[in-house]
């Protein structure tokens, strides 16, 4: 178990710390993967295979991660608003960056179940 | 089994660890492939037992002559269905649009000006842009697993073409461009228009004739502008048509193509667009082309 996600293909290596990692998102048959220094990386590997690499890879404490419908996977630790009527998701580390996503209201719906669920 | 992609847009997953999602076995592929197989040997049974009873009948009685016809076979020859094109016209938010889609036809790129007599060509549309400073192509640029031209540009959309199958995607790097060069494949570089059915802006603001490659529904189409238009109006006209992935390909009044259409004799008619470009100024002009399977 580590602290951070490795993905290696047939030219390269890529190592994020967990706590880094904003969000990834679907491109078809890629990924982009989005890090709190503003970077965006593209990595040859559909969404399924980067939601199995930090299933198997982070611990679990440092896994917040969530799958939302087959484009997104999200960092909830920089989960700062949430709107399902809107279809909107907002990271933010409330300092540095803030990005607006979008999904479906069903989904975000229960997204917003589970969280309350967790905190209740 | 691993899982996960099952997925549907309407539904979130906690990514802790746990054994992955189990697609119910409906949806597997053991499933599906044990009731071929049942179906398989019933229906071979079926037709055999009837077929048995029908021989059986059918069997000629002591002085009666049966008749054997037989079909000359030839298992080894191959034979293709005839390639052509359908082109079609609409317009989406005013943007007249010509759809070009190649039916059992195979990619490829050339460098050079293509014949529009070459019968097994059935459509050709310029695909890369040449640098206006040295005349090369602009772009990483792959013919048949050989390096051609590396780099250069801003363009992030790109298409791939292996084992005779489009792939087409906006990324910076791409792992299909190695593979383009080990498996004798083709690969370019051009604007991405629209990824994952959302259009793209791009720099370049003046209207002209436009051109795209697309991936709509499933299936690969050309697609040109019958007006001029800005890069963003094509685009925006693109993902509302309802295409996936599309890249810009050669554009203005000036790019040259061609494609073949079956006429009502079942035979084929070439139309053709712009004009040729020669001399030695163009020597890199090239395209992306459907010829018929060989």
């Amino acid at each position: 178990m580590s602290d951070s996600l490795t993905i290696i293909n047939s030219n390269e290596l890529i190592r994020i710390a967990a706590g880094s990692l904003v969000y990834v998102s679907s491109s078809g048959n890629y990924s982009d993967i989005y890090t709190r220094d503003g970077e965006r990386r593209t990595v040859t590997m559909q969404l399924g295979m980067i939601e199995e690499l930090i299933n198997k890879q982070l611990q679990e404490s440092d896994r917040e991660f969530i799958r939302i419908g087959k484009s997104l996977i999200v960092n909830l630790r920089f989960l700062h608003y949430l709107n399902p009527s809107k279809k909107q998701i907002i990271l933010s580390d409330n300092s540095t960056f803030k990005i607006s996503l979008e999904a479906s209201k069903e989904a975000l719906k229960q997204l917003k179940d589970y969280i309350e669920l967790k905190i209740k | 089994m691993m899982h996960f992609d099952d997925i549907s847009d309407n539904e979130i997953r906690i990514i802790n660890r746990q054994e992955a999602p189990r697609r119910p076995f409906y949806r597997r592929w053991w499933f599906w492939a044990a009731a071929v197989v049942i179906a398989a040997v019933a229906v071979v049974v079926i037709f055999g037992l009837s077929g048995k009873a029908r021989q059986t009948a059918e069997t000629p009685q002591p002085g009666e002559v049966s008749e054997v016809e037989s079909t000359p076979t030839s298992p080894t020859e191959v034979v293709h269905e005839p390639a052509y094109v359908i082109s079609s016209d609409t317009a989406v938010n005013d943007v007249p649009l010509t759809l070009y889609t190649p039916v059992n036809a195979v990619p490829e790129l050339m460098i050079g000006n293509p014949s529009e007599k070459d019968e097994s060509i059935v459509l050709a549309v310029q695909a890369a842009d040449i640098r206006a400073d040295n005349r090369e192509i602009l772009g990483s640029y792959v013919l048949k697993g050989e390096l051609v031209s590396r780099g250069g540009g801003k363009k992030d959309g790109f298409c791939a073409i292996l084992g005779g199958d489009i792939q087409l995607g906006v990324a910076e790097n791409t792992d299909l461009f190695e593979k383009a060069i080990e498996t004798g494949g083709y690969f370019f570089r051009q604007y991405p228009l629209v990824s994952e059915g959302i259009m793209i802006d791009n720099k370049p603001k003046g209207k002209t004739l436009r051109a795209a490659l697309c991936e709509l529904d499933g299936r690969m189409v050309v697609v040109r502008s019958r007006d001029d238009e800005s890069f963003h109006d094509f685009a925006q006209a693109l993902a509302d048509l309802g295409v996936n992935f599309a890249i810009n390909l050669v554009g203005s009044s000036h790019a040259y193509g061609f494609y073949r259409e079956k006429s009502d004799d079942g035979s084929t008619v070439s139309s053709s667009w712009g004009k040729l470009h020669t001399g030695a100024k163009n020597s890199n002009v090239n395209y992306i082309m459907w010829k018929a399977r060989d």
